[in-house]
């Protein structure tokens, strides 16, 4: 397998065909049991689903996880606290460490409802405990997103509560360098200002995603980076770059950020992912190359629980394995 | 600078001739700050508490002053906490665990001492003063004896070629200890078994901060005998340990030697315990100053200051005009607001309310002007809101948010004359700039309702709140259109912002009101009850929000008193926060007076 590889979900069967470990995020999402439904038949030996009962958590995440039970029996659900990232990580390294005592070799990571945070969390620990021969991302893009509203009223996320630095990525920011902020904005350009507000960066360098999941979100692509354009001008006094990146080309949007870091590396570079999935892993991948920098998350104040989105067909596959950033240096 | 002479710059940006230039003294509190003690300097994000602090810094005193560094009446020292430098996630995993309190003072003394070092290697020293051996001694019988008393085992490369290098060299030693610290904290995650073995030097405020400056105030080129001022910028950015070891240093008996000058948000500061339980208190541990004001009047200080700081932009651009003349109001709305006070004038003697004839013509004026624009949002809309009056009313005594809002009107300005040598700026661009900013600061956190200019309500309200949000939403847009409602009224009182709890708010309604809060929507003080027998809570709604709901932010307001059943129908369905033609409810407004908040501050 390539390094991505997008495939319609009932594909999936065909191109996996080792015996794996399973890792999920049940979530108010339907989109999370797309790739755990088109995965049942696969030999799937150990499954682990992560469900939040934290103060925001959701019947609905509940019960998609008891969902993912069905499908595969043996499912040991681990309950994280989304306001305790202390938690969190420390879940997911027992996750780990199970799977190596079970002898899992190949991990299957479904990312597609992860909140950025767990995945970036999860990125670090996997590549610091190294103990899996491939690891596989699956990521169900949307169908749609804010179903049921006109593109005006779109949203998937209100405000921005607070930002903090995620576990794994505390980077090492120098009084005497500047704070370069590097933000991969989304639909979400509200929850953007306020994070703005609450680094205070120095330099701040904003990117509009291109080149969506799925080509259905064109017409929303277009809207949306016409209110990009609208937004970024309320930060022209500040200096500001604007780029454009790839929501799912992550060899691409790797390249980009480094190169943007290269340009001048004596600054505190603060990288926060605000798009797709597929995009966070890329900002994951630069940050383990480089321990200088710090990677953030901008906790949202609430979430359109309703009509969040609506899966797609297809799956996009993604072995981290191939990616030289992910390889440890000997 | 840059060429918008309202741009804002980061206090830490600017060199200390602009600071100089642009420096007003704002805040009659200034000199208690710069006197030694303990001080807790809170205010409102973007007040001007950090533009204050760098005004304070040595290079900004030796230009205002004309004085040398050694022959300052003080010697003062900035330490900026980012909101994700010093609180970090990896740290928690001590909570509880493993010398917590330790090893976060070890990391919060590494980023004061950092900066303390690298302040220095900047500073202007009297090259005639520097004395290599003198420092060497500092060097090597108290620098280097408390660092290997910490723990330290490395060498170090000093640079004795000036003061500035030899303190650049123990910058960058701070700093490769700053990077052996940080992946300790990251290897705490990288396994199921605990191990939180620590090998790494420990330095703290007593053992290692407090003497070394001590000894450093010694050398030959430093002010002699003068009060050392730590202070501390955003502190509310701190974790809770962290605080508690901040609140610890402040119980620390240094003064007059060192003094910690701790700067945070109103409300945000999250404790006021020591690492051991006890809570420091003003003034026992140190003093309160608050530099936020919530009203301005053009009597108070920060009515005149503000425009001392836009007159100064205006000096420094070379634009000679006043800022009334450079934001001048909308004459034909300025003459209809003057023939309602003619009108006023003619009726008192009949219809009179007020006890003078010009507390009618202050309180009606405005109020029945836009009654008379018409019912509709739309007409509603056709009030301008310029004029300097308007512009610094609307700030709601936020220096940055009048400062951002004229950069955006010159911007507009320019763009618009397709020129650079602006003159004024148009009442339209005043008002277009100031409604698309209350849009922006609001609608940036709560959804907008659909763009149907015959709708009434502007914010997207629900009869079924799903969380704090929604019901803040709806308690935001109750009190606008109520306050709308009273101020085109027949009532005594009309002009109102705020509303004053008659009960204490129960744990759903303080969620909502902490949320408010902290979002800047409200700002939450202090009156006295209905039965002046003791106070409550007043929530005043942020003026910055009047051209939403067509409401006048100048001159001092009223408030409405709530009791809980009436906040829960409001937050619960958001169409208005009481029945205000209700003939009893006819006292519950009362009118503010500035004792009010004399009292308060």
């Amino acid at each position: 397998m390539g390094i991505i590889n997008k495939i319609t979900k009932s594909n999936v069967r065909d191109i996996l065909q080792d015996e794996y470990g399973l890792i999920c995020f049940a979530s108010f999402e339907d989109r999370c049991l797309t790739a755990p439904n088109a995965l049942s038949g696969c030999r799937i030996k150990n499954t682990f689903v992560l469900v939040n009962i934290g103060e925001n958590s959701v019947i609905k995440s509940q019960q998609n996880a008891e969902k993912i039970v069905e499908i595969f029996p043996k499912t040991e659900i681990v309950e994280i606290n989304l306001e305790n990232p202390v938690m969190v990580a420390e879940q997911v390294i027992g996750i780990i460490c199970k799977l190596e005592v079970a002898n899992v070799k190949n991990l299957l990571l479904d990312i597609s409802t992860f909140t950025h945070e767990v995945l970036l969390i999860m990125l670090r620990l996997l590549y610091e405990k190294d103990v899996f021969a491939s690891i596989i991302c699956l990521y169900n893009g949307a169908s749609d997103y804010s179903v049921g509203d006109t593109i005006d009223q779109v949203w998937l996320s209100k405000g921005c509560r607070d930002v903090r630095n995620v576990i794994g990525y505390p980077g090492i920011l120098k009084p005497s360098q500047k704070n370069h902020v590097i933000l991969l904005a989304g639909f979400e350009v509200e929850r953007a200002t306020r994070l703005v507000e609450l680094l205070e960066p120095d330099i701040l360098s904003i990117g509009d995603g291109v080149e969506p999941t799925e080509s259905m979100h064109e017409d929303s692509m277009s809207y949306f980076h016409k209110k990009f354009l609208a937004w970024e001008n309320t930060f022209k006094n500040a200096i500001t770059n604007t780029f454009t990146f790839s929501c799912c080309d992550i060899e691409k949007t790797v390249d980009l950020l480094i190169s943007i870091i290269d340009k001048d590396p004596h600054m505190n570079y603060i990288l926060v992912p605000l798009n797709t999935k597929l995009s966070t892993l890329a900002v994951g991948l630069v940050a383990l190359g480089n321990h200088n920098i710090q990677v953030c998350y901008a906790i949202p104040e609430t979430y359109n629980y309703i009509g969040y989105s609506r899966p797609s067909d297809n799956i996009t596959l993604v072995e981290l394995k191939n990616f030289k950033l992910f390889k440890k240096e000997v | 600078m840059s060429e918008n002479p309202f741009a804002i710059i980061s206090p830490e940006d600017l060199s200390a001739e602009q600071a100089n230039q642009l420096f007003v003294e704002m805040y009659s509190d200034y000199p208690e700050i710069t006197r030694y003690g303990n001080t807790l300097i809170t205010g409102a994000r973007g007040c001007g508490k950090s533009m204050l602090i760098r005004c304070s810094m040595p290079d900004v005193l030796m230009i205002r002053e004309q004085k040398k560094f050694e022959e300052l009446p003080f010697l003062s020292f900035c330490v900026p906490i980012k909101k994700t430098s010093l609180n970090l996630q990896e740290l928690r995993k001590l909570d509880d665990k493993h010398a917590p309190y330790m090893i976060n003072e070890h990391y919060l003394s590494l980023h004061v001492i950092m900066y303390i070092f690298y302040s220095l290697s900047k500073v202007n020293f009297s090259k005639a003063l520097y004395d290599k051996d003198q420092y060497r001694d500092f060097y090597e019988r108290y620098y280097l004896k408390y660092l290997k008393s910490s723990g330290f085992r490395g060498e170090i490369e000093v640079d004795y070629s000036t003061a500035n290098t030899f303190f650049d060299s123990l910058y960058e030693q701070m700093f490769l200890m700053m990077c052996e610290f940080v992946p300790y904290l990251r290897s705490l995650f990288n396994d199921n078994e605990e191990d939180y073995s620590y090998n790494l030097p420990i330095i703290s405020y007593m053992r290692f901060l407090v003497p070394i400056i001590k000894k450093m105030c010694l050398l030959p080129d430093f002010p002699k005998d003068k009060p050392v001022f730590l202070f501390i910028d955003d502190a509310d950015n701190l974790s809770y340990i962290q605080t508690q070891i901040l609140n610890t240093w402040l119980a620390c008996r240094t003064q007059p030697t060192i003094s910690l000058k701790v700067s945070t948000q109103i409300g945000l500061y999250k404790t006021f315990l020591t690492s051991s339980g006890i809570l420091v208190e003003a003034p026992h541990d140190y003093q309160e100053v608050n530099i936020s004001y919530l009203y301005t009047t053009r009597s108070e200080d920060f009515y005149g200051k503000a425009v001392d700081v836009l007159k100064k932009r205006l000096q420094m651009a070379k634009i000679n005009v006043e800022p009334c003349d450079f934001f001048p109001i909308d004459k034909k709305q300025a003459k209809g607001i003057e023939e309602e006070k003619k009108k006023i004038k003619e009726e008192y003697p009949e219809k009179g309310k007020g006890y003078r004839e010009n507390d009618d013509v202050r309180r009606y004026a405005i109020p029945n002007y836009i009654r008379n624009l018409g019912g509709t949002r739309k007409s509603r809309m056709t009030y301008k809101y310029a004029g300097l009056d308007n512009i610094i009313h609307l700030s709601s005594g936020i220096i940055r948010y009048l400062l951002d809002s004229a950069a955006k009107m010159y911007d507009r300005a320019s763009n618009e004359a397709q020129a650079s040598d602006i003159k004024l700026i148009t009442p339209k661009i005043q008002n277009e700039v100031m409604r698309d900013k209350a849009d922006f600061y609001l609608f940036n956190e709560l959804r907008k309702s659909s763009n149907d200019c015959e709708k009434d309500d502007m914010i997207a309200i629900t009869n079924s709140p799903q969380n704090v949000i929604d019901q803040l939403a709806n308690l935001i847009n109750a009190m606008g259109k109520t306050f709308h409602e009273i101020l085109i009224s027949d009532r005594s009182e009309r002009k109102v912002f705020s509303i004053a709890l008659s009960n204490v708010p129960d744990d759903e309604l303080k969620k909502v009101f902490e949320l408010g809060v902290r979002l800047g929507f409200l700002h939450e003080s202090h009156i006295g009850n209905k039965d002046g027998n003791g106070r409550t809570l007043l929530y005043i709604l942020n003026r910055c929000f009047a051209p939403i709901f067509t409401l006048d932010p100048t001159g001092f307001q009223g408030y409405l008193f709530m009791t809980n059943k009436d906040l829960k129908k409001a937050i619960s369905d958001g169409k208005q926060l009481r029945n205000i033609l209700d003939a009893e409810s006819q006292d519950e407004i009362r009118q503010l007076t500035i004792d009010d908040f004399l009292e308060e501050w």
